[in-house]
């Protein structure tokens, strides 16, 4: 093969930009949805199994390219590995939605997201992160288009709109970084204090919008329910993920910050998931439901911040994998789910289990593994993201998760009440198609939720040393 | 040697099967689980500690010590009752299995999260059993249910991580972590026994938190009512005795009795107020479920008094012993008087179409067999010498008077208010005239026959209770059932 030096370790996001390529050379040929599906989930597929084998050479010394702006470890491929497998469940749902007469156009836009995907998480260079997370950010707005119906016009809009505004903070931010510290490679201490803390606050607005954090989340709703069921699916999922792994690198870096961080986001935390789950109990359309339980659980998963700079971060970084993969199994997984109705009220639910057993099973499980029961992925991510956050001893990471866990108990309400259609409800609704994708992500989350060592003992083997650069103290 | 992890190997096999087969052999399979489950508590001799190596975090210690002793055979016992007494559809024979499983690794496991995930396990079938089959406001009830007693279980789990962190341990195992408790700050101490008394009370339950209870059991379906009044509530005072009991004493709060006192005053509290509802509620099943508080309430003054007086040094063995012990088998004794008690309300459900008291009145006229069996069952639960309930109060009566003293008038007035608002619900619905707008009633005579099993054994308890602790030689073992 070529012989690219230290860009040779790429290679795994290379072949994204590849299958995009190829994707578009197809569609000249043949517009048949079915081989472009095969082609982005081969691809797909090909990173995710490159990503873990380059993980193994990666895990004892990671390697730096660009002069620190790219930061190939074990952490990175980790988390890449966790978004690439609900983005392989969003690509195999295409088939279903979104309606579109140029299946090559949107297979090769989403390819090209999922590489930038690869590029962001293992940036710390702002300049290198704002490009990487621009290159998501602009595919996903065309994808949120794709599709027949008015309702997936209005969710692009508004998420385009709302990208627009938070890209313009996230530039401001990154003005300011400079500014203050005369560098845009992350973890560089401050010349000026106060700019630096402005930087910080532009930072977290910016990319809080794209994390659907609590004051920031009104266009997540909108955008989540009308955008169609595989796009929504990769939103919540995998482009959330991304969000999180960027921010972590920025945050966790930044030590000077520290002590506002994590007033800052234990606040968020709080808000993020009482207000989630307080507004999804009134929800009657279930997509809607789970996009307000989508915003819960970017609250539960923003607990991770309180651990900086102590020495839980390895367990938090663990366990955020863990988590990300549970949430990307469960979340991507029900919203796939919705593709098997015709609509999406509560009522088209109820006496499923009469009608389509398997999908009423499935379902539940999903269900009940976001609502964190024991023996589910669910559960072993909040336990394990709990524990860490705990483990940092302090009166704050106390409150913080008596309320996350008070909140998961509040959140079976309106979970539970799915179940409770699905299982004794009587009515005439159709019933559901079965749906692969939705049974497969159930059996690997009691999988995983039963054999979930496995699944740790894998993420701390991958990440003997987290990159020095992020994490304050290690 | 009959080891832990056969039998859980044995009942998931047997569980499987029943869900393959999905049919009338389902019911069959409730039974041999029951039986494997009593076989295996015999051949361990009651008293075995299985210690297999540790999985990461997790420590795979599993211990039959005398309280889960008794309450797997409980456990046992009631599984062959429903299964002889209930025709339930396969589904429900499933989801019976599954909470049997989930209780047998909960009433043996000596590892804290292993003891959260059966804690929460149980919450499920009971769920669905109570949704699925349940009555009128079924989905108000399986809500309330799950949310309430999930409530606690989240706190009791960050007791658990507090211990953890707080003591710097390795594993999650109980024994370790609860002899560290007093290494650890004061006010984790006091969030640890907070976790697990509110868990605990919740899932007994006492007073304050009493009120998800009448409504689980009056929607329940009959057989469901039988499973959960009889093993759900155990796991609470089991939690209490094996759990509460020992963290409390390691803690540095075991020099003074403050705790024990609030303990005892809310069990006197739950009584007594269980008892003054009991007597206004017109439905039957309502009212035996306060009953059921009432009877747990005898747990919890237990529980705290046996508290006071260890914390107190009175150096009174016996009347430790007789707490203990008392409320041991008072656990026993309550398993089985209500799950007769609630099989035979259905009895008469089934029979005169109404479950209100004051729509029946004079069945004795006309059903004999049957208000034979009630006024057993309840005589039972009154606690007349001579029937089992009457061993587990008076053992507890006695050891709390060395404890309460002159106060124990009010433990009295709650067993006199129990008494009466039996005796009423028996005038009321089976003596006195007959009412004859029940027109011609007739029970099921194979439901009465069943009823003939757990009487049996309210008698042979209650005349010869040295039975079930003969067995145990308790002589040999532990104080408080713990092995070490």
């Amino acid at each position: 093969m070529f012989d690219l030096g230290v860009y040779n370790n790429l290679w795994n996001i290379y072949v994204l930009f590849i299958g995009a390529f190829i994707s578009l050379l197809i569609s000249f040929f043949s517009e048949n949805k079915y081989i472009h599906i095969a082609v982005g989930a081969i691809f797909s597929l090909i990173a995710l199994i490159m990503t873990l084998f380059a993980g193994l050479y990666l895990r004892t010394s990671y390697i730096t390219i660009a002069s620190d702006s790219l930061i190939m470890s074990g952490y990175s491929s980790l988390l890449f590995a966790a978004i690439l497998v609900p983005a392989i469940m969003s690509v195999l749902a295409m088939t279903r939605t979104p309606e579109t007469n140029k299946p090559g156009l949107l297979v090769s836009i989403f390819l090209i997201s999922l590489g930038f995907m690869g590029l962001a998480v293992s940036s710390y260079n702002l300049l290198f992160i704002f490009l990487a997370f621009e290159g998501v950010s602009i595919p996903t707005y065309v994808i949120t288009a794709f599709g027949k119906n008015d309702s997936e016009l209005e969710a692009a809009v508004k998420y385009f709109i709302i990208g627009a505004f938070s890209t313009g903070l996230i530039i401001f931010g990154i003005s300011a970084y400079y500014i203050s510290t005369g560098s845009l490679n992350l973890g560089t201490s401050p010349v000026f204090g106060n700019m630096y803390i402005l930087a910080m606050g532009l930072l977290i607005f910016g990319f809080g919008f794209k994390l659907a954090i609590f004051p920031l989340h009104g266009w997540a709703i909108d955008t989540y329910t009308g955008a169609s069921n595989a796009i929504s699916s990769l939103l919540s999922t995998s482009s959330k993920i991304m969000t999180l792994a960027v921010m972590i690198n920025i945050f966790l870096s930044s030590a000077y910050f520290f002590g506002y961080l994590k007033i800052i986001f234990a606040i968020i935390a709080i808000f993020t998931m009482t207000f989630g789950n307080l507004v999804a109990i009134s929800q009657k359309n279930v997509k809607r439901m789970l996009a307000y339980s989508s915003v819960a659980q970017a609250g539960y998963l923003s607990t991770v911040f309180l651990v900086a700079g102590t020495g839980a971060i390895k367990l938090a970084m663990i366990s955020i994998f863990m988590y990300a993969l549970a949430y990307g199994l469960m979340k991507g997984g029900s919203f796939i789910g919705m593709n098997s109705l015709k609509n999406y009220d509560i009522d088209e639910f109820s006496g499923q289990w009469k009608k389509n057993p398997v999908f009423a099973v499935s379902f539940s499980i999903l269900l009940l593994s976001l609502a964190g029961f024991p023996g589910t992925l669910g559960f072993i991510g909040k336990y394990f993201l709990f524990l860490s956050v705990l483990s940092t001893g302090t009166s704050l990471a106390y409150i913080v998760v008596i309320f996350a866990v008070l909140n998961s108990v509040l959140s079976f309400y309106y979970y539970g009440r799915v179940i409770m259609y699905m299982f004794w409800k009587k009515s005439d609704s159709v019933p559901a198609k079965n749906n692969s994708i939705l049974t497969a992500a159930a059996i690997l989350t009691v999988l995983f939720g039963i054999i979930y060592f496995l699944l740790y003992y894998y993420g701390s083997y991958m990440m003997v040393h987290l990159p020095s650069l992020i994490m304050g103290v290690i | 040697m009959f080891e832990i992890n056969y039998l859980l190997l044995v009942l998931v096999i047997i569980m499987l099967l029943s869900v393959v087969a999905r049919r009338g052999i389902a019911r069959i399979m409730t039974a041999l689980l029951s039986l494997v489950i009593f076989a295996f508590v015999l051949m361990n001799n009651m008293n075995y500690t299985f210690n297999y190596s540790n999985i990461g975090i997790l420590s795979l210690v599993f211990q039959l010590n005398f309280v889960s002793s008794i309450l797997l055979l409980l456990l046992s016992f009631v599984g062959i009752y429903i299964s002889i007494r209930f025709k339930a559809t396969p589904g429900f024979q499933i989801l019976t299995q599954f909470l049997m499983i989930s209780l047998v690794g909960l009433f043996t496991t000596r590892d804290f999260i292993i003891f959260y995930i059966f804690w929460e396990m149980v919450l499920i079938p009971t769920f669905f059993m109570i949704g699925m089959w349940g009555g009128k406001n079924k989905d108000y009830a399986a809500m309330k249910f799950f949310i309430y007693t999930h409530v606690g279980s989240v706190f009791m789990l960050l007791g658990i991580f507090t211990m953890y962190f707080q003591e710097g341990a390795s594993t999650f195992n109980m024994n370790s972590l609860i002899s560290g408790l007093n290494n650890i700050p004061e006010v984790y101490q006091a969030f640890v026994l907070f976790g697990f008394i509110f868990a605990f009370l919740i899932k007994l339950p006492s007073v304050p938190f009493h009120s998800w209870l009448p409504d689980t059991y009056v929607e329940s379906p009959s057989e469901g009512t039988v499973l959960i009044s009889s093993l759900l509530s155990k796991m609470g005072a089991f939690g209490l005795l094996i759990l509460f009991i020992p963290l409390y004493l390691n803690s540095t709060f075991s020099n003074s009795p403050v705790i024990a006192e609030i303990i005892i005053a809310l069990g006197i509290f739950s009584l007594l107020y269980s008892s003054f509802v009991a007597l206004y509620q017109n439905d039957m099943k309502r009212m035996m479920s306060y009953a059921s508080v009432g009877h747990m309430a005898f747990i919890t003054i237990a529980v705290g008094g046996f508290l006071y007086l260890v914390t107190t040094n009175s150096s009174d063995i016996i009347a430790e012993k007789l707490l203990f012990y008392g409320a041991v088998f008072q656990l026993i004794s309550h398993g089985i008087i209500i799950s007769m008690i609630f099989s035979l309300v259905d009895t008469t459900e089934k029979a005169t179409g109404t479950r209100l008291i004051s729509s029946m009145g004079g069945i004795a006229r006309k059903l004999p067999g049957l208000s034979f069996l009630i006024l057993a069952a309840f005589l039972a639960s009154v606690a007349i010498p001579g029937f089992s309930g009457f061993v587990g109060e008076i053992s507890i009566l006695l050891g709390s008077y060395a404890v309460l003293k002159y106060y124990l008038v009010l433990v009295l007035l709650g067993v006199v208010l129990t008494a009466s608002y039996h005796m009423f619900a028996l005038q009321r619905s089976i003596f006195g005239p007959y009412n004859e707008y029940l027109g011609d009633i007739k029970a099921n005579k194979n439901e009465l026959y069943a009823a003939i099993l757990p009487l049996a054994l309210i008698f042979i308890l209650g005349i010869y209770p040295a039975i079930l602790f003969g067995f145990f030689n308790l002589a040999n073992l532990p104080f408080m059932g713990v092995l070490p």
